[in-house]
């Protein structure tokens, strides 16, 4: 088996990670926090929310402009 | 029809045009830094709006949530950076892909390219409303 297909296929199951996570966080009784629960909570502090905005910031830079 | 729906329709508007041009620009160019750089701006104008229209007074603090709720999340975060840090330093990136390559190899389309695009701003205006 190659690097690539090892590569592609952890990637895959992180992806697939990510949208379990997301979606046990909103079954009844989910021990999960939320994606908008986690942002918002990180957001309570002023630091946070503008860490939040500067990340934003830099993923649109970083992927669209350079 | 209310004001509140024709400023979301103005919205999506603005938004899938500005996602139309990111669509027909490539990185590195000036077309795409001013495309970003407007969304950048946008965005952080109407944050800077909503932070002077709030009340005078203390941060509004949410109620915390216990860490047993956190921790799916951070594990997590720490498993893909520690692998996007492996495939960095590991390379070359047709082995190794990062999210960054994966993200060139999918945008190659321009559809895609402005999909993602839209969703990034999309993403600003959630955290705008949060």
């Amino acid at each position: 088996m190659s690097a690539e297909v090892v590569s592609d296929a952890v990637w895959a199951l992180l992806a697939l990670a990510a949208v379990a996570l997301a979606v046990a966080a909103h079954l009844p009784r989910s021990r999960i926090e939320t994606v908008l629960g986690l942002i918002r909570r990180i957001e309570a502090h002023p630091a946070g929310a503008l860490a939040v905005l500067l990340g934003w910031m830099w993923l649109g830079w970083h992927f669209f402009a350079r | 029809m209310t004001r509140r729906h024709l400023a979301v329709i103005a919205g999506v508007t603005v938004a899938a045009g500005l996602a139309a041009w990111a669509a027909l620009t490539e990185p590195f160019t000036a077309g795409a830094e001013a495309v970003t750089g407007l969304g950048l701006f946008l965005i952080a104008a109407a944050m800077a709006l909503r932070w002077r229209r709030a009340p005078a007074g203390p941060w509004p603090v949410a109620p915390a949530a216990p860490l047993e709720r956190w921790w799916p999340w951070v594990a997590f975060a720490t498993v893909v950076v520690a692998w996007e840090l492996v495939s960095f330093f590991l390379g070359p990136r047709v082995d190794h892909p990062t999210v960054s390559s994966l993200y060139d190899s999918a945008t190659r389309s321009r559809a895609v390219r402005g999909a993602c695009f839209f969703l990034w701003l999309w993403l600003g205006v959630a955290l705008v409303r949060t």
